[in-house]
């Protein structure tokens, strides 16, 4: 009985869950209620992620950026071992690093991306 | 030469112990006091401080790797605790892949296996920083897209396998390890939290990493259909939950998908 129940629930679920798949589809930012949601969880949604660069409101936290979106472009791969320049976060515009797009993906090219800071909780 | 320079360089003991291993022998045998028959000194430096500035600068470069990734665990220890423990963990640990994101791979097990009373919060608040890097340096993946979606049958809906993209991460812990994170950053020097479960998404939008805290009952979903479970039963098995608010859950389903969908969480099913 318990099952048979479960199983007519499961299904208007599964409605929900492909209805609001759909809804997300359609939302390049998040709902008002969405971003109400992050400001009472957190005001700074943005604060310490790793791409605060570029992003409007972002109060951009040195450590949390350091190595990991600011370094674009920078000159400065460390010469004391090969390590040191392979898979960095500043692959990008500098000879001699050759780790591939996994070592590089996600590292470089956020810098300056526009983006919706919700609806996450920092 | 350069393989006897990379030993000695690389030492986590520092060039007289690298020299001294048997690795280091089978390239060129000699003993630290001989070391100017291949390193010449300068006008200032013996032959041993010229190498050693190398293999110092390593080791600060694989210190300032941890700090970077670990910067809420660096700011749980203090400086002085963290780079002790750092220092361990590049001897235990030493990097062997080219690619300096993998390095502090075993930083979350290495805290857990030490003597601190707050051991198992500290590994937990680093596997939250690693969960970070890894998903920041994931693979691309194409996200679920609504073409896909609406070319699918509504019968066959319950059948759907939702996988996540490689750049995710779904955590649960015993401690609130994303509130104390947040608490760091914002400035708040937070004290090490009693234990409380806490789960936590962490994903990659746009080259941009996120948290986002997970209820339980989000997290037990996302667990289940990363198992590879169909929607209809990994919904049908949360329904089951004798804890669960089924109204609650019909109230909100929707909108936990539409989260998930608009911010690329699943894989493409194409």
């Amino acid at each position: 009985m318990k099952t048979s129940k479960n199983r007519v629930a499961s299904g208007a679920l599964v409605a929900f869950a492909v209805t609001g798949l759909l809804a997300g589809f359609s939302a390049s930012c998040a709902s008002e209620t969405q971003k109400m949601e992050v400001k009472d969880a957190d005001k700074h949604a943005c604060k310490g992620m790793n791409a605060c660069q570029g992003k409007g409101g972002c109060k951009t936290d040195a450590n949390a950026c350091a190595g990991k979106n600011a370094c674009k472009g920078k000159g400065g791969c460390a010469t004391a071992d090969k390590h040191a320049c392979k898979g960095m976060n500043a692959c990008k515009a500098q000879g001699g690093c050759k780790s591939g797009d996994n070592g590089c993906a996600g590292k470089n090219s956020c810098k300056g991306k526009g983006g919706c800071a919700v609806p996450v909780q920092h | 030469m350069q393989r006897w320079m990379q030993i000695v360089i690389t030492h986590p003991r520092g060039v007289a112990a690298g020299v001294g291993t048997e690795e280091a022998k089978a390239e060129y045998d000699i003993v630290p006091d001989e070391l100017e028959r291949l390193i010449a000194p300068s006008g200032s430096l013996s032959g041993l401080e010229r190498i050693s500035i190398y293999s110092e600068m390593y080791t600060l470069r694989l210190l300032d790797v941890l700090r970077e990734d670990f910067s809420v665990l660096l700011n749980a220890l203090g400086e002085r605790r963290f780079e002790a423990l750092a220092r361990d963990y590049i001897a235990a640990h030493p990097s062997r892949h080219p690619n300096l994101n993998q390095f502090g791979r075993h930083l979350a097990g290495f805290v857990a296996s030490r003597d601190d009373r707050h051991a198992a919060f500290l590994s937990e608040l680093a596997t939250l920083e690693r969960a970070a890097s890894e998903v920041f340096d994931a693979e691309r993946a194409a996200a679920l897209s609504r073409v896909e979606l609406e070319g699918l049958a509504p019968e066959s809906w319950p059948r759907l396998r939702l996988e996540r993209v490689p750049a995710t991460r779904v955590l649960s812990f015993r401690y609130p390890v994303n509130r104390y994170y947040v608490d760091v950053k914002e400035g708040r020097g937070p004290r090490i939290p009693k234990p409380a479960p806490s789960f936590a998404l962490v994903y990659r939008k746009d080259w941009i990493v996120w948290r986002a805290n997970l209820s339980r009952e989000q997290h037990a979903l996302l667990e289940a259909l990363a198992t590879g479970a169909e929607l209809g039963a990994a919904l049908e098995s949360l329904s089951a939950r004798e804890d669960l608010d089924l109204a609650r859950l019909q109230r909100e389903l929707a909108g936990w998908f539409r989260e998930w969908s608009a911010e690329g969480v699943f894989r493409s099913i194409g």
